[in-house]
């Protein structure tokens, strides 16, 4: 039986479905009696989960290509330096 | 830099704008009219125009507005450059807040990498999508930017952050569910904001890989090409920064009083 600290190590290879079948097979029989690490992996997920969503609207959660306002200030800085540039 | 300096002139600029367009080319702008979230040259909202439909990302027309506008850039038409730096500027300022977390560093970054893009632009061969060829653009100019400064000096150091075990392999703080199902949890925006913060905290190295490969969505590949290290690299990194992301947020939500 691998322990916990394995499942650890694993986890994302796990979820990746990169392990062998043997391995594979180990992990759920460790889940099978472990609530433990079977809570570990729900919340490790929920992390990833919610680091995508992080940087996400809350209006539109599913909207994961934020765009930003564009500052006036830094548009004209960009065109002034693109400017600068060419005369360069 | 002066940009404090700069006035600021408001209005993003439209596509029936006469000012905008080309004389070369009057018809580039029109095409260029779609609220698309996805496609560069699709960004400029004209709801006055009733003929110009949304150009799809992929479709022939969102090509051929494509090849018209990389067609005026290498010309060096001033107004081509100026809608660019108006319909893409947003998303890469958006980028590159999320990899250095600095206001005044993620608008210096944007601008090096317009200057960047216009400079290397003979060399973009049109291969992949020129939103696509920006995105890795500001994200190339935020990672030279991490490395010539190590601002993130009062952050965690990881071994702190990873899981602990007993000897004999269990954990030594035994993980339970969070408190909160996921949904609810996913659309509160204070969890949003604190997740941002507990990013923060991350050690650099761990918090660039995490953001490159979780929300920039770059392949292990491509991340392990930006940063100059192996794809197994790449991988540890990111599991460690999930493993040191998930202890900062336990404690904010997990189920029991520990």
């Amino acid at each position: 039986m691998i322990t916990c600290q394995e499942v650890t190590e694993y986890l994302m290879a796990y979820l990746n479905g990169e392990l062998a079948s043997d391995e594979q097979s180990a992990f759920d029989k460790h889940l099978a009696v472990c609530p433990q690490c079977v809570a570990f992996i729900q919340t490790y997920r929920l992390t990833v989960d919610l680091e995508r969503a992080a940087f996400t609207s809350p209006a539109n959660p599913a909207e994961t290509d934020i765009v930003e306002e564009m500052p006036e200030a830094l548009v004209q800085a960009i065109l002034a330096a693109q400017k600068q540039r060419d005369r360069q | 830099m002066e940009r404090g300096r700069l006035s600021r002139t408001g209005n993003t600029p439209r596509a029936d704008d006469p000012q905008l367009g080309s004389e070369r080319n009057p018809c580039y702008l029109k095409a260029f009219t779609s609220n698309s979230a996805a496609c560069v040259t699709c960004r400029m909202s004209d709801s006055s125009s009733s003929s110009d439909a949304p150009l799809p990302p992929g479709s022939d027309a969102h090509d051929v507005a494509e090849k018209q506008l990389l067609q005026l850039l290498r010309q060096g038409d001033a107004k081509a450059f100026e809608w660019l730096v108006r319909s893409c500027g947003g998303r890469m300022l958006a980028v590159a807040r999320r990899m250095l977390g600095h206001e005044q560093d993620a608008q210096d970054v944007v601008q090096e990498a317009f200057v960047s893009a216009l400079k290397a632009l003979p060399q973009f061969a049109g291969q992949s999508k020129l939103a696509t060829w920006l995105h890795r653009i500001v994200v190339n100019a935020a990672l030279m930017r991490l490395r010539s400064q190590r601002r993130n000096t009062d952050c965690h150091l990881i071994d702190d952050l990873l899981p602990k075990f007993l000897e004999d392999g269990h954990q030594a703080n035994p993980a339970v569910d969070w408190r909160d199902p996921a949904d609810i949890v996913l659309q509160r925006v204070e969890s949003r904001a604190l997740v941002r913060e507990c990013i923060q905290q991350l050690p650099e190295i761990y918090r660039t890989v995490l953001i490159l490969r979780d929300i920039e969505e770059l392949d292990t590949e491509e991340s392990a090409q930006l940063l100059g290290v192996t794809s197994a690299v790449v991988k540890t990194r990111l599991h460690r920064a999930r493993l040191a992301l998930r202890t900062l947020l336990d404690p904010h939500f997990r189920g029991d009083d520990a």
